[in-house]
């Protein structure tokens, strides 16, 4: 069987939709997915609002900005528990005593949980496309946008952001294949989280002599990134160029990440060829 | 058929199961038995393919643990000594989400989950929440998930433990039925006398080893090959003791600390008649005079030191 056809066509947590389905709109997960649901709806509106009225202030990349904030714990959120707390319930045993591999168990939670943040990152579209129309078609009060930027700039940043999470969200699923309790999984995905967003660059920055290019060491973090992509046209062409090969760090760097952490985490779980059973640490 | 061979199971060195080999036809309820630690919950979670086995193997229906284990997972029910369940989800939903990853096409499910319902006496449960239900109700929701896939084994680990009486009493009618459904049953208990009453076949394990195997009354025989009576008079036991020490077929008569005359005895109708004739004959007034039937328990107390792994 190729890995491709275990792990999703002939995998019944990717394939049936039911499952999802159920999750998203039905069954008794009802209550606490239409109160995440509204409180999004909430956020989307206010924000949908403010990009009307204010497209100087609510621009696209300043939506995507946000929208990456909420990445940063949306998959973590997700999928910390997605191995740990069964563990932690003790549920594990009868998924991996079905006619499933680790592998498939694992790749079939994570695209369930990526499904719902790739879902959250169409939901986001709406707002930037409010601010985006407000400013082309002038109907602003306020008038005023030096923070335009264009199609592919924002394709780009969104880019960024939809791997950025895709990146979390594997290691999230590592981190819970290594823990008994969801918590302890939860603490160590923020701890490395933070780590590497918010500390990592605060190091840099006291390391680096003064005068030298911060933002060109910090091209790797998906914020910067978005930065350094959208930076306006005015620098030049040349200037274009490296701003667009170093914004291209962090996805690669995320898309590396996410391969290394599905694996790992699908080797965990006893995919052949992966390392052997990280599972048994854990369990 | 489920057969076992030489399966064995070591743990830095401490040996859970040692070369541990039986055979099991469909239709046998299998009772398994030992102390905690003896090495029962090892051997189903190797027979369920969760542990692999140091050596040795065993096959279901021909399909073997260790060289396919993806086949065996198909073809086991595996209920472990704890519930297992998810919260904030209705009955059917749990059923329906195994139903789904074990395969059943979504068009055969709700037919299928309504059949494990049926089985289990949970229909009326439907649309409970799992953790609304009582500890027998989850227990016998536990069974319907591992029956969703119609499976020709069921391991089930200490399926009664905390069971009211009632409900242990309706788990032991269900493995029955499903003995009578053809499936093999493997259950562990620390309930004997229970399991005396519903199992095929027994084993005693302990420190990993299997210490008997067979029928109830073949693995009670073998412990105690002879009958016991024990026998109470008016007065003088210790003489009716020794009155009853010549007489044929027996082969020891000792007094109890509490007053009665402990008779072994490998005589034949006959011969038991002219026992209780001697005592009357006597002059002993005999006022209770029964057989001590063995059971698993006293099996199971003679041929176990208490020791684990």
């Amino acid at each position: 069987m190729s890995l491709w056809r275990e792990l999703i066509s002939d995998n019944p947590l990717v394939t049936d939709r039911s499952i999802l389905v159920r999750r998203l709109v039905g069954g008794s997960q009802t209550g606490r997915l239409v109160l995440a649901a509204v409180l999004l709806g909430v956020v989307l509106l206010m924000l949908s609002a403010i990009a009307g009225l204010f497209p100087q202030v609510m621009t696209p990349k300043a939506v995507v900005y946000i929208q990456t904030g909420l990445f940063c714990f949306l998959p973590a959120t997700m999928l910390y528990g997605a191995v740990a707390s069964e563990r932690e319930k003790r549920t594990w045993d009868l998924l991996a005593v079905a006619p499933l591999t680790g592998a498939q168990i694992v790749i079939g939670k994570y695209l369930a949980a990526m499904s719902l943040v790739f879902a959250v990152f169409i939901m986001f579209l709406v707002p930037a496309g409010i601010s985006e129309a407000a400013r082309v078609s002038g109907g602003s009060l306020f008038y005023w946008a030096p923070d335009a930027i264009t199609l592919p700039q924002y394709i780009g940043i969104q880019g960024i952001s939809i791997v950025f999470a895709a990146a979390l969200g594997a290691v999230s699923l590592f981190v819970s294949c290594l823990f008994n309790r969801g918590f302890t999984a939860l603490l160590t995905v923020l701890t490395l989280e933070a780590g590497a967003l918010i500390l990592a660059p605060i190091l840099i920055g006291v390391a680096l002599p003064f005068g030298v290019d911060y933002q060109a060491f910090l091209s790797w973090h998906p914020f910067f990134a978005i930065e350094i992509l959208s930076r306006v046209p005015e620098r030049g062409v040349s200037n274009q160029i490296a701003d667009q090969s170093a914004a291209l760090i962090s996805p690669a760097i995320c898309v590396v990440v996410t391969g290394v952490a599905l694996w790992l985490a699908a080797g965990s779980a006893g995919v052949p060829g992966a390392p052997r059973r990280l599972r048994d640490a854990g369990a | 058929m489920l057969e076992l061979k030489g399966l064995t199971k070591h743990y830095d060195g401490l040996v859970a199961v040692r070369d541990l080999s039986l055979s099991l036809k469909p239709g046998d309820i299998f009772g398994f038995i030992g102390s905690n630690g003896a090495g029962k919950t090892t051997t189903i979670r190797m027979l369920a393919t969760l542990l692999e086995p140091t050596s040795g193997t065993a096959s279901l229906n021909g399909a073997d643990i260790r060289e396919d284990p993806m086949a065996v997972r198909g073809m086991i029910g595996y209920m472990p000594d704890f519930f297992g369940l998810y919260d904030d989800i209705r009955v059917w939903e749990y059923l329906d989400f195994f139903a789904t990853i074990y395969r059943i096409p979504k068009a055969k499910r709700r037919e299928t989950v309504d059949s494990v319902l049926e089985l289990t006496d949970l229909t009326i449960k439907r649309n409970d929440f799992v953790q609304s239900l009582s500890r027998g109700m989850q227990q016998r929701l536990c069974l319907a998930r591992c029956l969703i896939h119609d499976p020709d084994l069921l391991l089930l680990d200490e399926p009664a433990s905390g069971l009211d009486p009632r409900a242990r009493a309706d788990l032991k009618e269900l493995i029955l039925e499903l003995g009578r459904m053809g499936k093999i049953v493997l259950v562990s208990s620390h309930i004997l006398h229970e399991l005396a009453t519903f199992c095929s076949i027994v084993g005693i394990i302990e420190r990993g080893e299997l210490l008997a195997f067979g029928p109830v009354k073949e693995v009670v025989a073998k412990v105690r090959p002879h009958r016991v009576f024990v026998v109470r008079v008016l007065e003088d036991a210790q003489k009716a003791a020794s009155d009853l020490t010549a007489r044929k077929g027996v082969l020891g008569v000792a007094v109890q600390e509490d007053g009665a005359v402990r008779v072994d005895f490998d005589g034949d109708l006959p011969q038991q008649a002219e026992l209780l004739a001697a005592l009357v004959q006597g002059g002993h007034k005999p006022i209770d005079f029964r057989e001590e039937h063995a059971d698993l328990e006293a099996a199971f107390m003679r041929l176990t030191t208490g020791a684990v792994s």
